[in-house]
């Protein structure tokens, strides 16, 4: 199996010179500084760092959750921070795919329901054929009319990924992906995550505080304080299969 | 330094302040609503207060005109057990006002200076005068809050004497006394004059009313100074007559009271009805509050917390919320109570109370802001504790256990629904517990409009019925010169029917008496009376029995239900001349003298009041038009002035606006009592929703990052905010149906007897379309707020 990397680097995210502080005067903490980073198209990237080290705030301005304080970040030809509220919503719709810690998925919703939502939002049609074929994908072909409560942890959060993944996003944004999961739970979704880099050839930034999860990636992103430290390539990523902790 | 645990408590009030605020509301108007209990008692103490300042009578005799000197009048006062007498003249008679007459009751008071029962104190301008040009008077107060009669001081109106004339009255003033202001409650407008202002209108001299107050009050020491007054008023003159029975008030009692306390059994159903909801409201408030905090719980357990410890913790924050609420609760009730004391109070009896305090409203308050606040969390904290850490631990907020009931498969099949319909039924459904207690918040706020509203429209329509009660568009009587009841022949009847427009006029009389120790009237009427009775059970009389003067009698149902009687028992009637025996042949449905009228044929009363001929006519006009009315009374007036006859008229068509006027205000009031319970169920209403909203700033956060448009998110919200509308607008309908006849029974019960309800639909049309224009507008700004919400700080959100 061979990575689908494009010969030539194409830049998705861009981010110069990025800040962002949380409140205001003595209270104020500034969770993001002055982080410059360039990643391409096809790549997974896995941003590590202790609790508090800004990689959620991180993924959270790429993903346009929240607007930075400073800087400029450029995500699929889009300066976020020049973007409206309604924009930012248009972004996060088309181009993001994002998988929480705990799944966040939506709880009145079965399976198929919650992976549908996001190609209803997005306006694509044949919404029920793709959803299902999104669960097939990660396996759950057989838990479609299942509602997150009836699911399993890691069915969850396949869930999730099929949820992030369905509409044809260029980025997903995962955060602590396995962070909830037992070892042989948290490894399956490593390895879905895996399968959508390499085989479709989905940009994949992932956030952890794992180090052994660095082993899987093409290139690690250290963060400490807020601020990026070292941003190493890995020239030999493992598989999911062999990562543990 | 506090413990941590205190400081949670304090931080949970002023982290979540939107919560806490929306919770210190919903209870203290809970709290609030409780305030109704204070109302009788507030009302009572604010009479007691008038009652002592009017020196309102304790007896009351009335002759038929005695002429007493103020050396007499002197010694009537100085007799045994009198604390103060006083002698009136009365008159009634027609003012005009504008191009109507209204029939007014013109006071006398001897001395407005040295007055020492049922003072007739002046509010405003200065005491009338006597003199021979214009006459001068006061206006009773409550002519103008009734709306009975608005001239004002200054204003100079025209007053018909008995001899025809009329009579320029200037106003001088405006004069309150509670006996006479409480009539116009019931009847017609007063004035105040001198006495001998009376005298010369009504051509006779002297007094018709002698009012005492009695230093012992006792029945036997009443009846025993009564027998003294007599036998005074009997030396002063050997022929003196009464017309009517003597009237003793007990202490307790007030003028007005019978009118107030059909109101004061109503007080006490929707105060009960409010200190139900306030527990309701608490316990359910307190239940979301515990149950949103489950995950708290649990971590606090995690982390080696005994269930005894968090629960003082959560009590502490209950006990915080029931205090800032019964503070808030008991200001709000304190200016409900007291509007409510003076607008009854102004209505009923011209009162103008001063600020009161209710000790038992307040630990009323005391008890359900703090102990039922406290009481009612306790259930929803022993569940929470018991709920496994780990379970507890996964409670947050997005965690859920849907999907597994059969509601919720039930549910999920449901896709013929929009979308954000099928998303916001399922969101209802999530959280069955907070979504039943909501539907409950709004089921009892539209139970109230709902039962409120079927309550005065089944009012509206006795009261349109009553107005049908009395026969005739014009009431013809005859009065003499002294104001004495005149007779009216065969002779004035044929003249009545030869006037041009007149279709019929019938005779009745009316005697004020007492039925079985119950006060009341007799109406003696034809057999083929034009008054359109409704028999219960029993008959009317018949001709023959009419043409006899037979004792029959068909009485009012209330009359029935209070004192027992049925057909073919026999009724004690006390008139002005004695005790009389009837048979009770009926009984009558209408609600003439509340349900208490007694009905015999018109010439068993005239002979038993030792009449001749009637003094009363009914007469009914071709034209049903109230100008054409006006138009006959002026040329019935004429022809019967011609014949020879002293007569004065009422329009019926007056009366009716005024009886229209005064169901209206009822209405009114019965609305205002239900007010404060809707507006308790609309603030628990607002508080569900946006609550409900607020604290699920996190599941919008994760619709947010998904890419939903905010429109896309209010339409589920709004969806589940409907559903949970309409589901309490539906269980509302049962509650307003059994609320209306809870409350309707006991305003039947005032009146001793009984109302079927009405429930029309569009009341429910009503309280549909209310429903749902408020819950959308609640749902607003929460809404909004939380989509305005940078969704990465609403994912961090707790």
């Amino acid at each position: 199996m061979s990575p689908a990397t494009p010969a030539v680097p194409e830049p998705v995210a861009v981010l110069s010179d990025l800040g962002k502080t949380y409140g205001e005067g003595a209270s104020a903490v500034e969770a993001l500084r002055a982080a410059s980073l360039s990643i391409d198209r096809g790549e997974l990237v896995v941003v590590l760092g202790p609790s508090g080290s800004g990689k959620t705030t991180l993924l959270n301005l790429i993903g346009a959750l929240e607007r930075p304080s400073r800087g400029t970040l450029v995500v699929v030809g889009r300066e976020l921070e020049t973007l409206d509220e309604g924009e930012r919503t248009s972004f996060r719709r088309e181009q993001v795919g994002f998988v929480f810690q705990f799944f966040n998925l939506v709880p009145s919703l079965t399976a198929l329901e919650n992976v549908a939502l996001v190609l209803e939002l997005t306006g694509r049609d044949d919404v029920e054929r793709r959803a299902t074929h999104a669960l097939e994908a990660v396996g759950l072909g057989d838990r479609l009319d299942h509602f997150p409560a009836q699911l399993s942890g890691g069915e969850q959060q396949r869930v999730a990924i099929a949820r992030a993944v369905a509409k044809d996003p260029a980025l997903v944004l995962c955060d602590e992906p396995t962070g909830a999961l037992d070892l042989e739970t948290g490894r399956l979704v490593l390895e879905e995550l895996r399968r959508l880099n390499r085989e479709d050839g989905r940009t994949v930034l992932m956030v952890t505080h794992n180090s052994a999860i660095a082993a899987m990636a093409d290139r690690v992103v250290r963060m400490r304080s807020g601020e990026i430290v070292a941003v190493e390539r890995n020239e030999h990523p493992v598989e999911a299969s062999q990562v543990s902790w | 330094m506090r413990s941590a645990l205190t400081r949670r408590s304090w931080r949970e009030l002023t982290h979540r302040r939107v919560r806490a605020t929306l919770t210190v509301a919903t209870l203290a108007a809970a709290i609030a609503g409780l305030w109704l209990f204070a109302t009788p008692s507030l009302m009572n103490s604010a009479i007691d207060d008038r009652v002592a300042t009017d020196r309102v009578h304790e007896v009351l005799l009335k002759p038929g005109g005695i002429r007493i000197t103020d050396a007499e009048l002197a010694r009537l006062r100085s007799l045994p057990n009198v604390a103060g007498l006083d002698g009136r003249a009365t008159f009634w008679t027609d003012l005009e006002v504008g191009d109507q007459l209204r029939r007014v009751w013109v006071v006398g008071v001897h001395d407005f200076a040295d007055q020492q029962v049922n003072v007739v104190s002046v509010a405003a301008g200065v005491a009338p005068r006597q003199h021979n040009e214009t006459l001068e008077g006061l206006t009773e107060a409550q002519n103008e809050r009734t709306g009975r009669f608005r001239g004002g001081v200054g204003d100079t109106v025209e007053i018909r004497a008995a001899d025809g004339s009329w009579r320029p009255l200037h106003i001088t003033g405006r004069g309150q006394t509670l006996e006479f202001g409480s009539t116009v409650v019931e009847d017609n407008p007063v004035l105040y004059v001198p006495s001998e202002t009376v005298n010369e209108l009504a051509g006779y001299q002297g007094f018709t009313r002698i009012e005492a107050r009695l230093v012992d009050h006792s029945p036997a020491a009443a009846a025993s100074t009564v027998d003294t007054v007599r036998a005074g008023l009997g030396a002063i003159d050997p022929g003196v007559v009464y017309n009517d029975i003597t009237e003793f008030r007990p202490p307790d009692e007030w003028p007005g009271k019978e009118g107030f306390d059909r109101f004061v059994s109503l007080f006490w159903v929707i105060a009960g009805v409010s200190l139900l909801s306030a527990i309701v409201l608490v316990g359910t408030t307190m239940t979301t509050l515990v149950r949103d905090q489950t995950r708290e719980i649990g971590i606090m357990k995690a982390v080696g917390g005994r269930g005894r410890t968090i629960a003082r913790s959560f009590l502490a924050t209950a006990l915080l919320l029931g205090g800032a609420a019964t503070l808030v609760g008991i200001a709000v009730g304190v200016l409900l109570a007291n509007l409510l004391v003076a607008y009854l109070g102004g209505r009923f009896v011209g009162l103008e109370p001063g600020w009161q305090v209710s000790p038992l409203a307040v630990g009323l308050s005391l008890a359900v802001g703090l102990g039922v606040t406290a009481l009612a969390s306790l259930p929803a904290l022993w569940r929470a504790a018991r709920v496994p850490v780990r379970e507890a631990l996964e409670t947050a907020g997005i965690e859920a256990r849907y999907g597994v009931a059969r509601l919720d498969r039930a549910l999920a099949r449901a896709r013929f629904l929009p979308r954000p319909a099928q998303y916001g039924l399922r969101n209802a459904a999530r959280r069955k517990g907070r979504s039943l207690s909501t539907a409950a918040l709004v089921a009892f706020a539209v139970g109230t409009v709902v039962a409120f509203g079927a309550v005065s429209l089944t009012l509206v329509a006795i009261s349109e019925q009553t107005e049908k009660l009395e026969g005739g568009d014009i009431v013809v009587y005859g009065v003499t010169s002294s104001g004495d009841r005149l007779p009216l022949d065969a002779r004035a009847r044929e003249a009545m029917l030869r006037v041009d427009g007149v279709a019929a006029a019938q005779p009745f009389a009316q005697s004020h008496v007492a039925a079985d120790e119950i006060d009341t009237w007799a109406w003696g009427l034809p057999a083929d009376t034009i008054y359109d009775y409704e028999l219960v059970r029993g008959r009317w009389f018949s001709a023959e029995e009419a043409a006899s003067k037979a004792r029959v009698a068909v009485i009012g149902r209330a009359l029935a239900s209070q004192t027992g009687l049925d057909i073919g028992d026999t009724v004690d009637v006390e008139d002005r001349t004695g005790l009389v025996a009837y048979e009770v042949i009926g009984v009558d449905d209408r609600m003439v003298n509340d349900g208490e009228g007694l009905f015999v044929p018109v010439d068993t009363l005239l002979e038993v009041n030792r009449f001749d001929d009637p003094s009363v006519f009914w007469v009914t006009g071709a034209s049903l038009e109230a100008a054409g009315i006006e138009q006959l009374n002026g040329r019935l007036s004429q022809a019967l002035s011609s014949a020879g006859y002293s007569v004065g008229t009422a329009l019926r068509h007056v009366e009716r606006e005024a009886e229209r006027s005064e169901a209206r205000t009822i209405v009114a009031i019965i609305m205002a009592l239900g007010l404060p319970l809707v507006a308790v169920g609309m603030i628990g209403l607002v508080s569900a929703l946006t609550t409900n909203v607020l604290e699920r700033q996190r599941e919008i956060a994760i619709l947010r990052s998904l890419g939903a448009r905010s429109r896309q998110i209010r339409r589920i919200y709004r969806a589940e905010g409907l559903a949970l509308a309409l589901l309490g607008w539906l269980a509302g309908i049962g509650v307003g149906y059994v609320l209306g006849r809870v409350v309707l029974h006991f305003i039947g019960n005032s009146f001793h007897t009984s109302f079927a309800l009405r429930f029309p639909l569009w009341p429910l049309g009503v309280a549909l379309v209310m429903t749902v224009v408020v819950a959308l507008a609640v749902l607003q700004i929460p809404l909004r707020r939380a989509c305005r919400l940078q969704p990465g700080e609403a994912l961090r959100y707790e």
